[in-house]
């Protein structure tokens, strides 16, 4: 199909999922137009010598400033055939256009080419019919008696060790130094405390460390294990001195009214039971309904075609990548294990945004408002404070999302069957 | 001859220059003061393989030049301004 506009032929010359190719033909006439606007421009606001102001002859303006003249000329050109490529085919485009195969030659055509990405349109043959299992874990007491001790641990003080010269054991907190033995001498000794057991120090090291009481010294060959996070230092052999100067241990606080205090806004331990119950039980709830939703959408995709573009799936892993700060050497790695995290996601979103689309279910200003206002009421704050700080961070665009996301949700498992387990 | 390039120093391109060229196409040079009309006739048709039907000078006067407190002197120079035969040009001045 070619769409003729008055003065701009735009012709698609390719179309693949999530990209348009599209070629550009400018006619000479308003490609000299545009030449005769830029001169004007230039001659307006040339200042050479011999001349006043604005008073250079065009002949002359042309000639000094042709690169700057055919530049801003074509930069007119690319964004008037961009307007009207936007508008004629109705493109939804993902990021700036890339111009291919440009040929500018005086008194022809201006000719180039746009390679844009854009959304693919899909379409869903099937939504709805699928039978889903929602399985919340149940919150036993065993659950909230585990999750209060990691409660108690973390509230634990650190104690001197009972008995002063008795070895460290695991768990215990350990003051020591250690210094690197150079012809037997100790170099750069450094202090540190280690919690034995919890996976810090070398597995190694702290083997020696439990055979020193505190006041103790001794040497070692430590050797770097082979999954050691610095490469570099994999497998190598370092002569050390050890010095046990202080043992301690946690302190586990009694469990009753006065530790559910010390932990938050509680009367009674009972209090601070219940209201961890209720969060666990949340956590669950939440978690069963974040499976349900990952149920539809694998439903949806294996009833229906949707492409995950290779564009879309590369702004994704990038995206990861950026976010888990993966260093260049390591991309390629990167982007091959996540490559099936990042296609999935594109579908999803895909599917989102279709479904959200064809039913009217993107989240109104209304809706946002509410959300803000019901978000500020649980903080104690203004909702017009809140609006601004989530402005400021860019977080607006993200909490519309979820209001978005959430209605597509309601109506994908209000079209298919949810069952309990 | 006396050296062609010292005689003709360069085309004078400006506002002034330009308007004469509009109006009677006449070309206008800057000279070495002590050139004569004839040796800037022929140092012209030679350099540019042109035939000059009129030929003017004039010498502008030397200025005393005051920036802060130096001073310094801009020296006399020779304008010419020429006419060519019909239909001939020197490209790149106003042209090309």
């Amino acid at each position: 199909m070619t769409v003729a506009t008055p003065t701009i032929r735009i012709t698609p010359t390719g179309d693949e999922p999530g990209a348009r190719s599209l070629k550009v033909e400018v006619p000479p006439e308003r490609v000299h137009e545009a030449q005769a606007k830029a001169t004007s421009y230039y001659t307006r606001q040339a200042r050479l010598p011999g001349f006043r102001a604005g008073k250079a002859p065009a002949e002359l303006v042309r000639k000094r400033y042709r690169d700057q003249i055919r530049e801003s000329a074509l930069r007119e050109l690319i964004d008037e055939s961009w307007k009207a490529a936007l508008e004629q085919e109705s493109l939804k485009p993902l990021t700036e256009p890339h111009i291919h195969h440009l040929k500018f030659d005086d008194g022809a055509p201006l000719t180039f080419e746009f390679h844009v990405e854009v959304r693919p349109e899909i379409t869903l043959e099937r939504a709805g019919g699928f039978t889903l299992t929602r399985t919340a874990q149940p919150v036993t007491d065993e659950l909230v008696t585990t999750q209060i001790e990691e409660l108690r641990r973390q509230k634990a003080p650190w104690v001197p060790a009972a008995a002063e010269a008795a070895k460290p054991q695991p768990g215990e907190l350990v003051r020591l130094t250690l210094a690197t033995l150079e012809n037997g001498e100790p170099k750069d000794p450094q202090q540190h405390e280690i919690v034995l057991g919890e996976g810090r120090a070398i597995p190694e090291l702290e083997e020696h460390i439990l055979r020193l009481a505190p006041g103790e010294s001794a040497d070692a060959d430590i050797r770097f294990p082979d999954d050691f996070p610095e490469e570099a230092k994999r497998g190598q052999v370092r002569s050390v001195r050890l010095s046990v100067h202080e043992v301690k241990r946690r302190e586990l606080p009694e469990l009753g009214d006065a530790f559910a205090r010390e932990i938050g806004d509680f009367e009674s331990f009972d209090d601070l039971r219940k209201a961890v119950r209720q969060d666990m039980e949340l956590d669950a709830a939440r978690e069963a309904d974040a499976d349900v939703r990952r149920q539809v959408i694998e439903q949806i995709v294996a009833a229906n075609t949707v492409p995950a573009p290779r564009s879309l799936v590369e702004r994704v892993l990038a995206a990861f990548a950026r976010a888990y700060e993966i260093p260049e050497t390591e991309l390629q790695k990167f982007a091959n294990e996540f490559a099936p995290i990042a296609e999935a996601q594109v579908r999803r979103d895909l599917v989102l945004d279709h479904v959200a689309e064809s039913n009217g279910l993107r989240a109104t200003e209304q809706e946002v408002d509410e959300r803000v206002a019901e978000l500020a009421a649980r903080r104690k704050i203004e909702p017009g404070q809140l609006y601004a700080s989530l402005q400021k961070a860019n977080r607006l665009r993200e909490l519309e999302r979820t209001i978005t996301e959430e209605k597509v949700f309601a109506h994908l498992l209000s079209q298919s069957t949810v069952t309990d387990t | 001859m006396a050296d062609r390039f010292r005689v003709v120093v360069q085309p004078l391109v400006t506002e002034k220059s330009s308007a004469s060229y509009m109006a009677r196409k006449e070309y206008t040079f800057r000279a070495a003061p002590d050139a004569t009309k004839g040796e800037i006739r022929a140092a012209i048709e030679s350099l540019f393989g042109v035939h000059v039907v009129h030929i003017r000078t004039l010498v502008q006067r030397s200025r005393v030049k005051t920036r802060g407190r130096t001073h310094g002197i801009r020296p006399r120079w020779k304008k010419a301004m020429i006419r060519l035969k019909d239909g001939e040009a020197i490209q790149g001045v106003f042209e090309g």
